[in-house]
């Protein structure tokens, strides 16, 4: 109830949050969030004409090593194609554009290479799915070691980064 | 992971994790000078939207000191802690006398966590006689939601529900809002179990 009340406040009616390990198709004049990207991604895919998106949280880069990957929306190899499919349905196959953000590596440690390899590996494979589907990547923030917050406005396309330290990046 | 222990595992797993928390909070006690108790751990396997839901939500923006344990078992003890939690356990720690900064606060949140952990696993070498060397601790301050995922996946816990391992700390009846978690590589619970001789009956 809280957080209902918090969101009327914001004014943000039209918000459809999207959790870890899902992803949501909409249109105008509605607006997609995900809150938390820390080695997670986040994808943003649009069609301008028809002003109709989604927007993917991805957790792992790959599903193939998985013997029995039953949530397709936790890795980027599956949700992907899937999310596009889903789209490409709604908008006739018009051209779509992607933005994308997150893939950190929370703690920064000098000499470990091993810890934040998930975010740049997915990443990588965010990137990998994209190129195989055609579809233009127009903006990105990645890496680093702090968690983001994306907001995907559907009317303009225009992807907010939100961090903890109140930097505000507009994709 | 498995979720599917017996109930016998399970309070193996729970005196196990309550004797490390309870010496945890002993040297917590003497390092600030007063009584600190802790609730019985929390163990559960929660979905990552149960955890935002029933612990604390994912925008929720906490400082969390993260420690690398190795050796015979490999994990991750996560102590997060928010702005209210921090101050006191800070204010807690350094003399009045002392010039207080950003710095020297977060520096001292760093040496309790390094305190914790080491009362915690000196506590689980001795009972399960093993060998555990941990990392230096490292400080973030960002949002929990994006802390946790990472720190699950991270030790390759790749399940939508997560096995939540953790002790809460009490001082003078007040909540500290802070957790001491622990997150521990596939097979590292069986081979703890296995030491323990509850294992396998299943």
């Amino acid at each position: 109830m809280s957080r209902e009340i918090k969101e009327w406040g914001k004014g943000m009616l039209n918000e459809i949050k999207v959790g870890i390990s899902d992803y949501k198709v909409a249109s105008v004049p509605q607006v997609l969030m995900t809150i938390g990207l820390g080695s997670c991604v986040g994808i943003a895919i649009y069609d301008p004409k028809t002003k109709i998106g989604g927007l993917s949280h991805i957790m792992l880069p790959d599903s193939s090593s998985f013997k029995n990957a039953q949530k397709i929306e936790k890795f980027a190899d599956l949700a992907i194609p899937q999310m596009v499919s889903e789209i490409r349905k709604e908008t006739k196959n018009q051209r779509l554009i992607a933005k994308i953000a997150g893939g950190a590596s929370m703690f920064q440690t000098a000499n470990d290479s091993y810890i934040g390899s998930i975010g740049e590996r997915n990443v990588a494979a965010v990137e990998r799915s994209l190129k195989l589907l055609n579809i233009p990547l127009l903006g990105t923030h990645t890496g680093g070691n702090m968690g983001r917050t994306m907001i995907v406005d559907l009317a303009t396309f225009s992807v907010t980064v939100r961090m903890v330290n109140r930097d505000i990046i507009v994709l | 992971m498995n979720s599917n222990y017996s109930a016998l595992e399970l309070d193996a797993l729970k005196e196990v994790i309550n004797i490390g928390g309870g010496n945890a909070a002993t040297s917590l006690s003497q390092l600030i000078d007063k009584p600190v108790n802790m609730s019985v751990p929390v163990i559960e396997m929660l979905d990552y939207s149960e955890v935002y839901e029933q612990i604390m939500p994912e925008d929720a923006v906490v400082r969390a000191v993260m420690m690398r344990m190795f050796g015979d078992a490999e994990g991750i003890f996560l102590f997060t802690v928010d702005q209210e939690a921090f101050e006191t356990i800070v204010a807690m720690m350094i003399p009045e006398e002392m010039a207080y900064s950003q710095e020297l606060a977060e520096s001292a949140l760093q040496e309790l966590v390094n305190i914790l952990v080491h009362s915690f696993l000196n506590a689980i070498i001795k009972l399960l006689d093993i060998q555990l060397v941990t990392s230096v601790p490292l400080l973030t301050k960002d949002m929990f939601g994006a802390i946790m995922s990472s720190v699950y996946l991270e030790q390759g816990q790749y399940d939508e529900s997560i096995m939540i391992i953790k002790n809460e700390f009490y001082h003078a009846g007040d909540r500290l809002e802070s957790s001491l978690y622990f997150v521990p590589q596939p097979g590292v619970i069986e081979k703890m179990f296995e030491l323990l001789g509850v294992g396998g009956e299943d």
